[in-house]
């Protein structure tokens, strides 16, 4: 359904991803884990085509090739993008947030799904995304993600300033999502246990290239510890 | 105050106000196209003011054109040069984004530098094929008239119809970037151009029409320019450093700011220039500015998030 082949990426001389094979189902969560520096966030700019990937890599979705398209073509075809740090509109309120991202749409209500998964943005639709606090603007970012109404799903460390009562919420909502919506989804992430209790499958990224792989069934937690380890 | 009576100074300040009423649409339509490229796309234009050029030599090669091949519309062509005014403009400044802003995005020293040399070229442009000479529009008999509200006050109808498309339009843009999809489009893109690339949209081309919209509106306060004073290749550029101030003052991304920091400052100037020298009632009026800004660093009507 998605598939990433012999992907690179380079920051001029600097090669942060080599060679780099990956493979996504329908419906499934893969989680990508790894230490800061690994490539992850870089992994996913790629993806959605806010950094241009290397000659001879491969990018598709339902066999669509997208690597040399654009960002916004690539949302068309099916990818969403939750960056690192959420990067929602802090000065544009709740509701219109979750607007923007109808724009590809022919949706000219917000889905009511939306709510019914986030109540806490309905409760604060007027207020400016910029004054939320960092475990609702997260769900404002997967929100806005959402109503572009992808295939694929990328989440870039859902989980970073959250507490922990709120990380345990996100792993049910993204199973939620997955269940309810078909959407396959990939999490770039640090905190084993998110993971663990959210994904299908895990790799890990070391060097810019994938150093582990297991599924669920065969998931070794003290291997990917030590890999996360500094 | 000068030896005048109490009802002569309310006479005065009142007639001095709806003179200023013409000064201060000039500066919010300014201010509206500055809003966009300055205080939303984050880019200094300083060829804002040729684009008001550019559309009062529109209305006025119209007024002549329509003067003498259709003589039977010269009462209501200012309707349609004013839509004229905003294409033409409108057109320029797209081309402007794509060829020249789009490669300076977030080199803001470079944007000041290009659009500055942008606006000599215009003005060389204005020159070399409109002539160096002024130049007015012939203005229908209407439009040249007043109103009276009673003895000691009259309106220029030019000033009140001005009003109106100043209000008209400042609606209009309230209404275009919080209710339509386009409005969101070039707010998004301006406060992140990547994430809202990441969200499907085309910020290439949200750019390009926003700063063609920006200029088509600075191409209207021409139009009207010319219903207040001669225009001439540099007659835009009395207009840039007061438009900015305006829009600074208002505080960057807030239309509410604009329009009343707009009226403050027009008023102000207009009836302290009836008192004192025009050169004395600027130091005064800048000395207002300054306070104002030491007090709110961020204009009187900024955003305010916690990030």
């Amino acid at each position: 359904m998605f598939c990433i082949k012999d992907l690179n990426v380079s920051y001029g001389e600097s090669t942060v991803i080599s060679s780099l094979d990956l493979e996504l189902g329908e419906g499934e969560i893969l989680a990508v884990m790894g230490r800061n520096g690994m490539g992850k966030t870089t992994l996913f700019k790629s993806i959605i085509g806010i950094l241009s990937c290397g000659k001879g890599s491969s990018i598709k979705i339902n066999d669509c090739e997208l690597a040399e398209s654009p960002s916004f073509k690539r949302v068309r075809h099916g990818l969403a993008y939750v960056p690192q740090g959420r990067m929602i509109f802090p000065n544009m309120t709740v509701k219109e947030n979750i607007q923007i991202g109808m724009d590809t749409t022919e949706n000219k209500k917000i889905p009511d799904y939306v709510y019914e998964l986030f109540p806490v943005l309905d409760e604060m639709g007027k207020r400016k995304g910029g004054n939320l606090s960092g475990g609702q603007q997260q769900q404002l970012a997967i929100a806005r993600a959402l109503v572009t109404e992808p295939k694929v799903l990328l989440l870039d460390e859902p989980t970073e300033g959250i507490q922990p009562s709120i990380i345990k919420e996100m792993a049910q909502k993204l199973k939620l999502i997955r269940d309810q919506h078909g959407i396959s989804i990939i999490v770039a992430e640090q905190v084993l246990s998110f993971t663990l209790s959210a994904c299908d499958r895990f790799l890990v990224m070391e060097g810019g290239s994938i150093v582990h792989s297991s599924d669920r069934a065969d998931v070794d937690a003290d291997k990917i510890k030590k890999f996360l380890s500094v | 105050m000068g030896g005048y009576t109490a009802q002569e100074i309310y006479s005065i300040v009142v007639m001095q106000s709806f003179s200023g009423v013409s000064l201060l649409c000039i500066y919010v339509l300014m201010g509206l196209g500055l809003y966009i490229i300055f205080g939303q796309m984050g880019v200094i234009n300083m060829a804002h003011a040729e684009f008001l050029v550019l559309g009062s030599y529109t209305m006025c090669l119209f007024s002549k054109f329509i003067t003498e091949s259709v003589p039977a519309l010269e009462n209501i062509y200012v309707f349609l040069a004013i839509p004229l005014s905003f294409g033409i403009a409108f057109g320029v400044g797209y081309l402007v984004e794509w060829f020249l802003i789009s490669r300076l995005y977030k080199r803001p020293l470079d944007t000041l530098l290009a659009t500055w040399g942008l606006s000599l070229i215009m003005q060389q442009c204005f020159r070399t094929f409109i002539g160096a000479r002024e130049m007015s529009a012939d203005l229908p008999e209407w439009l040249l008239g007043s109103w009276s509200v009673n003895d000691s006050i009259d309106i220029p109808i030019s000033g009140l119809i001005l009003l109106v498309l100043t209000i008209f339009l400042t609606g209009g843009l309230v209404l275009y970037t919080t209710k339509t999809r386009m409005g969101l489009r070039m707010r998004a893109t301006t406060q992140n151009r990547q994430m809202t690339g990441a969200l499907g949209i085309n910020t290439k081309m949200t750019d390009r029409v926003s700063f063609g919209i920006a200029c088509g509106i600075s191409g209207i306060a021409g139009a009207f320019f010319t219903t207040m004073a001669s225009t001439s290749p540099s007659a835009g550029t009395n207009y840039i450093v007061d438009s900015f101030l305006v829009l600074v003052v208002g505080g960057l991304g807030s239309l509410f700011g604009l329009f009343i920091s707009g009226a403050f400052l027009a008023l102000l100037s207009s009836i302290l220039e009836f008192f004192m020298t025009g050169s004395i009632a600027k130091v005064w009026l800048y000395l207002v500015i300054f306070v104002v800004l030491m007090k709110f660093t961020k204009g009187l009507f900024s955003d305010k998030v916690r990030s």
